[in-house]
């Protein structure tokens, strides 16, 4: 095990570089990895629970791949050997006309692929493990229901659209750029149908819906009907995806295509069609890294736990308070004034607690605070007193809507309804395309933390940022709490595996968020380092070009970030790992010369490889 | 070259009619034609000292022309001591009373209640009414003179008198006119000498004729007189003194003439005044004709032809400007036959074309018919197999039934997506984005496919905010655009409006002031965007965003209706969505809307062009224009169902076949006018006629040259940014840099393109393609005659073509293949294919 401190690692100076220089000049970020294997596509990329099917893996460095890594449990894999693979994996054969899909690319990986019948149902994540080291990962779906194939001949008109039932998921591929794949269904008149692209690879997908008419000029064509949200929403769709309400029975064609054009080999799609509610079923893995400045983590009871568990210690914050914002108006008593107190151990408050999301009286703090923007314009309040010095953090959480559709802004008001400050990041370019200095607005964030330099009663309120949108999706969770001085996000820069190459060394950079005034130090372990691998630290490297823009509300919307660069060597006469090691890096807080509990930053599959040919 | 370029001039404004003449001369045929005599007014009150008005007298004949027979009619007063009556219709007030004016002619009778007040109390004087009526009526402040942009000489006064207070300024006080600030440039020399008023610029400039602008007046004249005296009286404003009504409105009567060649009209113009009173203003305005060699104007407002045609007069009052049209026509049309009306359309366009003696084209045949409309409705060629189902049908509902499959066709949605495509500008230059320019379309043929009600779409596009597919077009090259660009757009869209030129200055042509520009503008002052994801969102609430600001004066503007409505607090918080309900309230909306389908219906839409709607260029059917709009509004803004009224009308079913009354009509629907395709539909045209689709590839910026789209994909399909077109490009296809302006003009790269382009050549002979599949089953010479006249002209050929053909293709039998082709060649060559007709 070592442990390494960001100061001290900074200051190494002789040890790390003399490390370093008997490294020659070798040391390489993950991504400079020269034939790095790399996985475009697997096909089929979905498979039912309890099923072992045949997939294939194209993309580049692939050869001699030996073995399949999942990230989660439940998957396994055996590769054949390349010389045994004589046919694709697809039940029938392609068609030699110009129009059929295009022939096989080079260096398919060919994996026999076991799905546990307890697998996690969703989106796992598998690996090949090559000679030259780990590939990226690819994502693979597991369902509770069959999965079909699509048929592999042209089927971009509807007279050629494969047959398929509802509820259906099916696998295909774009292998061209212009293909449409069409599959035609029997609906029924009042039939919800749902149509979701759940996982492409290599693609922007697209779907239309064709209907039983034809068009009068040709039978060819089919009349395309629009899916409810094409209809009714103006809002750039950010998924393909689509709800429609069969208005008579009829067969029907769901085409898929891409947009522009797209299509190629890697080109893959999993489509799911189903009734009702009956999409297939996906369980989120459990997330082993820390997210605290974002939309989707889940702010609940246990939240302000684990933000006190990122601590150096513990402080008391004074019970959590629940306040719903009421969804029906008519939860007003009649003429009556309602007491909108909590209670310091209310847990969930009643309806009438706050009525159309504005507080009559303070609200208790740390509270959550919940409530929808159930239609356009919608302002909600909550009031609640401050005194002079009280530092608070301010966390929001949209459960459903999300990000661009839904923009929360949570903005705190003087008596004098004046903003105190805002979640609005705001920043001043200091280049852009007049040369004029101009301020502008660059993103809503999730956590905004602010020092009251005076007393008082404040609101925050909370809208969407334009007054068109709201409906009863765009729920909102939103804490408001005293701050927690703590650590926060620690990234790796996209790093999720290492392959490191005997006798050279690799480069992590670790961006650690100090949170809510963390005034100590982060500490780094890693553990269950390959043999003959060891971590240097290194000079974490200075961007001394002239800033182009300022954040004007830094110290409200964003937290500050150190950065901790590490050298992982690795010896000459290392032994090469066959199978990834599992490395796990945890962070701990240094704070008055102690150290505080271990923090999971990453597990992280590491290889030492061959030392690949040299450089020119 | 086979085009017709004669007939891609739609805007013309001749007119010849020459039928059987019917003499009116004869005293005993007018008592026999004429239906009943009229005074205009009917009722009015002469008041003041020394004031006049002007009558006229009309009388309506059987033939259905209303005659202005002020001249030839017998006028008496009940009270001969009432007033003075002249003999041109001019009443002048002489003592108080209550009198009947009668006029008798041919044996009828008409009258008018008129009220004399004479008094010696004055009306109070009006700077604007009566100094600016004399600078526009004697013209110096046109656009041509001092009132262009700066002005003339030194001197800038306000287009039509329209913003007096200024010219007050300019005159009295004096200084330059600069058109970036408020200041006046170089020192301020008065154009009025209080101390020797006759000295005062104001007079000696118009009286010299060494003026740059020539003499405008005499020394000594009634307008010369009027200047001096109130020079005199020390050049007060005078406009705000208690007691005085300001003029809201000026009409003019008749809206619309029909004049003989022997005839002639007087014009009545009225100011209508906040006290609710009238005055007569006919002798006090500048009459600008249109065409000035169809009629002439005389500064009293008599109105004389100079040869057939149609024209309008431009009637320039101080704060204003209305105008009516004139038709001249030669002689009344014997034995004007009925034509039946079909909807609403019908009966505004032929009462039209009857008054003005011209006799509609025969309803369309079926082929016609179907070829237009399948061109109208759907962009494509109807294929062969149709045509011949449709033409051989004999069910008489056949045209409607063809109307509801048509609009509820895919194609449908293609072309009129395409349609709005361009002109709501689906372009990657906004965005900057090849996916976020696709999403804007995306929503544009989305909005058409679900027949969304217009207002609707105009409510999402003018009020576009968060990640709205609209709102990608609030860009230019990826930053955003300047507001007053985007107020600009969404005005000439959904209003036909050019407000662009009062940026800068006053509206050269109309009554729209840069303050009103601005205030406009500022509706999109607060428009911020949040750059990380593209989410557009108005902060006018807390004054964040680019405060708009007058170019003028520099001061802030707050957002304000044209009428002059400020925006509320409350409503800051979307200044845009109600910006959108008030734009979608005005009646201008809602005739845009209707002019501009129109306009894509019959290739000349009703105000032409479409997005120049302005009182001095009037529609040339104004109460079909209303009645289209309250149809539309009434209706649900259903665009769907404008097209089915407009196509179902005989009017828009009409044959192009020309009758000797209505050869030259290029203006009132009396036929079906040729209009070129659009390159899209001309494109798909092609490869409809020769089996033959087009190999299309998008534009790298979508993501790699080497892309392509799937098979079927109509050249209207393809986005201009996204799709490289040489054909396209020669035949003027919109790049949606603005809303589109008209049909493109021919051009010798089309006619070289006919010539060596591979759109027509190489088609013509593909593998595969409708000429090869037809040789390859042995089809006889007639049958592909039959078949490629049936996919590129929606006909049979005639007789004479399919003997002549024949013939052809017989003498080269060592080249018949090469003659079939050049046949096909021709075809796709003729004005006939190239033409929606």
């Amino acid at each position: 095990m070592l442990v390494l401190e960001r100061k001290i690692l900074s200051r190494a100076g002789r040890w790390g570089r003399i490390a370093l220089l008997a490294l020659c000049g070798t040391c390489f970020t993950a991504g400079e990895l020269r034939a790095q294997p790399v996985i475009k596509s697997v096909f089929p990329s979905a498979a039912q629970q309890g099923k072992t099917i045949t997939v294939e893996f194209r993309g580049s460095n692939l050869g001699n791949a030996y073995a399949l890594w999942a990230d989660s449990p439940g998957l396994e894999g055996l590769v054949k050997p390349a010389e045994s693979i004589d046919e694709p994996p697809a039940p029938q054969s392609r068609s030699a006309e110009p129009n059929s899909k295009s022939a096989r690319p080079p260096q398919p990986v060919v994996v026999q692929l076991r799905v546990d019948a307890a697998a996690r149902p969703g989106t796992h994540r598998v690996r090949l493990v090559c000679p030259n080291g780990l590939s990226n990962a690819i994502s693979f779906f597991v369902t509770d229901q069959p999965v079909e194939m699509e048929a592999m001949q042209a089927q971009h008109t509807p007279k050629d659209a494969q047959a398929a039932q509802v509820p259906a998921l099916i696998n295909g591929r774009l292998d061209k750029s212009g293909q449409v794949d069409g599959y035609s269904f029997m609906a029924s008149e009042g039939d919800e149908l749902n149509f979701e692209v759940i996982q492409t690879q290599e693609l922007k997908p697209r779907l239309a819906l064709l209907g039983p008419s034809p068009s009068w000029f040709s039978t060819e064509r089919l009349e395309r009907h629009l899916f409810v949200e094409e209809r009714q929403s103006d809002l750039v769709p950010t998924e393909a995806r689509g709800t429609f309400r069969v208005p008579r029975a009829g067969r029907f064609v769901i085409q898929v295509a891409s947009l522009f054009g797209q299509g190629s080999v890697d080109s893959t799609y999993l489509l799911a069609v189903s009734r009702g509610d009956n999409a297939p079923r996906r369980v989120s893995p459990p997330s082993s890294e820390w997210h605290e400045r974002s939309f989707t983590r889940e702010i609940e009871s246990s939240w302000l736990s684990s933000v006190q568990a990122r601590a150096f210690k513990m402080q008391e914050l004074g019970a959590l308070s629940h306040v719903v914002e009421p969804t029906v108006a008519a939860a007003v008593p009649d003429g009556g004034e309602v007491d909108t107190r909590l209670s310091a151990d209310t847990a969930q408050a009643s309806n009438a607690d706050v009525i159309d999301g504005k507080s009559e009286s303070g609200i208790a703090l740390p509270a959550i605070l919940e409530g929808t923007i159930g239609k356009p314009a919608d302002i909600d309040s909550y009031r609640f007193n401050v005194r002079v010095g009280d530092e608070i953090a301010i966390e929001i959480e949209t459960p459903e809507t999300h990000l661009p559709a839904f923009n929360p802004w949570v903005a705190i008001l003087d008596s004098e309804n004046r903003e105190v400050f805002s979640n609005l990041h705001r920043r001043v370019s200091l280049f852009n395309n007049n040369a004029e200095r101009q301020v502008y607005i660059a993103e809503v964030v999730p956590k905004i933390v602010h020092r009251f330099e005076k007393a008082g009663e404040v609101t925050l309120q909370v809208r969407d940022i334009t007054s068109k949108y709201g409906d009863a999706t765009y729920r909102y969770r939103i804490l408001v709490r005293p701050q927690v001085p703590h650590i926060g996000e620690i990234s790796l820069g996209g790093v999720d595996y290492l392959n490191l190459e005997r006798g050279r060394a690799g480069r992590v950079t670790l961006t650690t968020s100090y949170e809510e005034g963390f005034s100590g130090n982060a500490t780094f372990v890693f553990s269950g380092l390959p043999s003959g691998v060891q971590a240097f630290p290194s000079d974490t490297v200075v961007d001394r070009k002239a800033p182009t823009q300022i954040t004007e509300n830094a110290q409200t919307v964003l937290a500050p970030t150190s950065e901790t660069t590490l050298v992982l060597a690795v010896s000459p006469d290392a032994p090469l790992t066959r199978m990834p090691q599992v490395v796990r890096i945890e962070c701990r807080a240094l704070e008055q010369g102690k150290l505080g509990p271990a923090l999971l930053v990453r597990e992280l599959p590491m290889m030492v490889v061959a030392e690949g040919e040299k450089k020119p | 070259m086979m085009l017709k370029t004669s007939h891609f001039t739609v805007i013309a404004f001749s007119w010849l009619v020459s039928l059987a003449s019917v003499s009116l001369a004869d005293a005993g045929l007018e008592s026999e034609k004429l239906v009943s005599l009229t005074i205009v007014p009917a009722e009015a009150t002469v008041s003041g000292n020394g004031l006049s008005r002007q009558f006229v007298l009309i009388g309506t004949y059987a033939d259905g022309f209303n005659r202005d027979l002020t001249l030839r009619g017998d006028w008496t007063l009940s009270d001969p001591d009432a007033g003075d009556f002249l003999t041109g219709g001019r009443l002048t007030a002489r003592s108080t009373g209550n009198v009947t004016l009668t006029a008798r002619f041919a044996g009828r009778t008409a009258t008018s209640a008129v009220r004399v007040k004479v008094s010696e109390e004055k009306r109070p004087f009006s700077f604007r009414r009566d100094i600016g009526a004399i600078l526009t009526k004697r013209g110096c402040n046109t656009t041509d003179c001092h009132g262009t942009v700066k002005g003339k000489g030194g001197l800038k006064l306000s287009a039509n008198a329209l913003d007096a207070k200024e010219d007050f300024g300019w005159i009295v006080e004096g200084g330059t006119f600069q058109v970036l600030t408020a200041e006046s440039k170089g020192p301020r020399i008065p154009r009025v000498d209080k101390k020797n008023p006759e000295q005062s610029l104001i007079l000696t400039k118009p009286t010299d004729d060494d003026h740059g602008g020539g003499k405008r007046f005499d020394v000594g004249s009634a307008d010369y007189l009027a200047i001096l005296q109130w020079i005199r009286r020390g050049a007060p404003y005078g406009e705000e003194t208690e007691g005085s009504a300001a003029v809201v409105k000026v009409d003019v009567f008749p809206p619309e003439i029909v004049l003989e060649m022997s005839g002639q009209h007087q014009l009545l113009v009225t100011a209508h005044l906040s006290d609710g009173s009238t005055e007569d203003l006919s002798g006090q305005v500048m009459y600008v004709p249109t065409d000035p060699l169809v009629i002439e104007v005389s500064d009293t407002g008599v109105v004389k032809p100079l040869k057939p045609g149609e024209t309008s007069i431009l009637i320039r009052a101080a704060g204003f400007a209305v105008s009516t049209r004139v038709g001249v026509v030669q002689e009344a049309v014997a034995n004007y036959p009925e034509v039946r009306s079909r909807n609403f359309i019908d009966r505004f366009v032929f009462a039209k074309l009857r008054k003005f003696n011209v006799v509609p084209s025969e309803l369309s045949s079926d082929a016609e018919f179907l070829r237009r409309i399948c061109l109208d409705l759907a962009g494509t060629l109807p294929p062969p197999e149709r045509v011949r189902e449709f033409l051989s049908s004999i069910d008489p509902d056949k045209r409607n039934q063809l109307i509801e499959s048509l609009l509820q066709s895919p194609e449908y949605v293609d072309y009129w997506g395409f349609l709005f495509s361009d002109l709501m500008r689906a372009t990657f230059v906004t965005s900057n984005d090849a996916a976020m320019t696709k999403a804007y379309e995306d929503w544009v043929v989305n909005s058409i496919a679900a027949n969304k009600p217009y207002d609707q779409m105009a409510r999402e596009k003018i009020a576009a905010t968060g990640f709205s597919a609209p709102a990608r077009n609030l860009q230019y090259v990826g930053e955003p655009l300047a507001p007053e660009q985007i107020m600009a757009e969404q005005i000439r869209i959904f209003w036909g409006k050019r407000l662009d030129c009062a940026q800068c200055h006053n509206h050269p042509f109309e009554i729209w002031t840069q303050n009103q520009f601005w205030g406009l503008t500022a509706y999109y002052g607060g428009l911020e965007e949040l750059r990380g994801s593209k989410v557009f969102f108005d902060r006018l609430d807390r004054d964040w965003g680019k405060p708009v600001a007058h170019p003028r004066t520099h001061a802030k503007v707050s957002p304000t209706f044209i009428d002059g409505t400020p925006l509320s607090v409350d409503e800051r918080l979307s200044p845009r969505a109600r910006l959108a309900e008030q734009i979608i309230a005005s009646p201008d909306f809602a005739e845009a809307a209707v002019n501009r389908v129109w306009g894509y219906l019959f290739g000349r839409a009703i105000v032409a062009p479409v997005d120049d709607f302005r009182a001095t260029n009037p529609p040339t059917h104004p109460e079909l224009l209303d009645a289209l709009a309250k149809d539309f509004r009434a209706r649900g803004y259903d665009l769907k169902q404008l097209i089915r009224t407009i196509v179902q009308s005989r009017t828009y079913q009409l044959s192009g076949e020309p009758n000797d009354t209505n050869r030259d009509d290029k203006i009132n629907y009396s036929r079906a006018l040729p209009r070129p395709m659009e390159a899209a539909v001309l494109l798909d045209a092609i490869s409809s006629a020769t089996g033959v689709e087009e190999h299309f590839k998008y534009h790298a910026m979508a993501g790699g040259a080497d892309r392509v789209p799937p098979p079927g994909t109509r050249a209207m399909h393809m986005n201009p940014d996204l799709c490289p077109s040489q054909f396209m490009d020669v035949y003027g296809r919109s790049m949606r840099k603005q809303a589109p302006l008209g049909p493109p003009e021919p051009t010798l790269a089309q006619a070289l393109h006919m010539w060596a382009g591979q759109t027509y050549t190489v088609k013509i002979a593909e593998k595969g393609g409708r000429l090869d599949k037809l040789l390859a089953k042995g089809s006889s010479d007639a049958e592909i005659i039959d078949e490629f006249y049936l996919a590129a002209l929606t006909r049979p050929p005639t007789n004479e073509e399919q003997s002549q053909l024949l013939g052809l293709l017989s003498g080269h039998p060592e080249r018949h293949q090469q003659t079939l082709q050049g046949f096909v060649w021709a075809l796709l060559c003729s004005g006939e294919f190239a033409t929606n007709h």
